[in-house]
């Protein structure tokens, strides 16, 4: 399954505020598939969220998060900062998104 | 963002994770242990509760793979970071959450999941010491 990044970033009462929804299971590793075997955990365990290349947030998510993690936070910064977000996952998995504030 | 440069960054960042966070100091408190413990190591068996630190969760949670949780610590000064518990999970530590600059607001939302009805906590280590909030969820279908 293709693991995309949804982002938003826009400027709201002199803050960005930022809203991720990732694709990804979260699988805690008790879940059990059709045909009665268990579903090997994988999880996201580290997010960093980088605003023009300078980290500002650190994220440790366990396996408690919900499947497709939704994150909403708030930062200083203006109209057009770029917003990176990077994941890892315990199986060594990354991807990562970029965009510009509105 | 050119896909070359994307691959760059997610070297450069990968890196810098690695670096920085010390996977064994997460794995302590975020395995299988219960909750009071969780809370203990966290905070060394030192905190107060305060109004300041504001947890926001539904008192009814109908779906517990998806229960919204907010924590709000911008009363708060010189926060340093937040830790999610929601007490009856296997793995109570849900999230931690380091703030690593001043240009970031000391809040975080984000999507838990939760077996059953369970005494949820928030921490914030703060500049004078950790600081928690309680609240607590009703769910009516367990999500774990």
């Amino acid at each position: 399954m293709a693991k995309k990044i949804k982002a938003r970033a826009k400027m709201k009462s002199g803050l960005i505020e930022v809203k991720y929804k990732i694709t990804h299971p979260m699988e805690t590793g008790r879940r059990k598939d059709k045909s009665g075997n268990i579903v090997a955990e994988e999880y996201i365990n580290h997010i960093t969220i980088l605003k023009n290349g300078k980290e500002m947030l650190r994220l440790s998510p366990n396996s408690t998060v919900s499947a497709n993690p939704y994150l909403f936070v708030k930062l200083n910064g203006a109209k057009g900062d770029e917003i990176t977000l990077l994941w890892v996952s315990n199986t060594g998995e990354k991807n990562s998104s970029t965009t510009k504030v509105k | 963002m050119n896909r070359r440069a994307a691959i760059k960054m997610l070297m450069g960042g990968a890196v810098a994770l690695s670096g920085i966070l010390p996977l064994s100091a997460i794995a302590n408190f975020m395995g299988n242990l219960k909750a009071d413990d969780a809370i203990s190591k966290i905070t060394g068996g030192k905190h107060t509760a305060s109004a300041d630190l504001k947890l926001k969760t539904p008192k009814l949670a109908e779906n517990g793979s998806q229960v919204p949780v907010t924590v709000d610590a911008t009363a708060l000064t010189g926060v340093k970071s937040v830790f999610l518990i929601v007490h009856e999970n296997l793995k109570p530590v849900a999230m931690r959450v380091d703030f690593e600059s001043a240009d970031v607001a000391a809040f975080a939302s984000f999507r838990v999941k939760m077996g059953k009805p369970t005494k949820v906590t928030a921490i914030a280590h703060t500049a004078n010491g950790f600081v928690t909030a309680n609240g607590s969820t009703k769910v009516t279908k367990g999500g774990c």
